[in-house]
């Protein structure tokens, strides 16, 4: 089974990048891949707990992050550093992720037989 | 009842989530040819409980594990889901639903 690595770096609003990259994640859940999600640097924010969008006017696209583990996809990072100079815990996050440093995220960029990069 | 071009997009969704009732989902299940039961209605109640929460509509698979999550896992058979809504459990039970129209269609 290919393995495929998403990786999100981009703050979830301002933007469509992140949602992009959220419609390719869901669409490749379909078909059997084994797929690993990372968030590093503003990234992070998209899995901030209590987003406020309806003064934006947007969708809050990042809720359906809490369901990842419907869509089969279990190994779910964030990248530890990314986190602390945001000020954030893992408890501030809508998921259950596990904290990685930057290191072990190359080895796992270099395990996977595709990464994408949003 | 309302005429159904006010509520309804002109390929046949709900435009207003929250205009969502019984006699509405009676109405987008006969334009559908379907007599809607019991059975139906608790799935379209998972539907709308995951469109809520998630902020999108579900593709077979998640709404098969929200199925086993929040009824049983026997309802949550693609075999069981395509009995209730032979043409397909997303995108007809999305429109009974009351959900818009699925962005994807896997």
């Amino acid at each position: 089974m290919k393995r495929i690595l998403f990786i999100f770096r981009n703050p979830p609003y301002g933007n469509s990048t992140s949602s992009e990259g959220l419609d390719l994640l869901l669409g490749a859940s379909v078909f059997e891949f084994e797929l690993s999600l990372a968030f590093i640097d503003d990234g992070v924010f998209q899995i901030k707990y209590n987003q406020q969008t309806d003064p934006l006017g947007l969708k809050n696209f990042s809720a359906i992050l809490a369901a990842l583990p419907h869509y089969g996809i279990e190994h779910i990072y964030v990248e530890q550093e990314s986190l602390q100079k945001r000020g954030l815990l893992q408890t501030d996050l809508i998921i259950e992720t596990k904290l990685i440093s930057a290191a072990l995220l190359s080895d796992q960029i270099i395990s996977s037989d595709f990464v994408f990069h949003f | 009842m309302t005429n159904s071009g006010e509520i309804l997009t002109e390929k046949g969704y709900l435009k207003r989530f929250s205009d969502w009732n019984l006699e509405i989902a009676k109405m987008l299940a006969e334009r559908e040819g379907l007599v809607l039961t019991e059975q139906h209605l608790e799935i379209l109640r998972v539907l709308r409980g995951f469109y809520q929460k998630y902020q999108r509509t579900p593709t077979m698979r998640a709404l098969s594990k929200e199925i086993s999550l929040v009824l049983n896992a026997e309802k949550s058979s693609s075999l069981y889901l395509f009995e209730l809504f032979p043409n397909g459990p997303i995108q007809q039970g999305c429109k009974i639903a009351g959900l818009p129209r699925p962005a994807h269609c896997l």
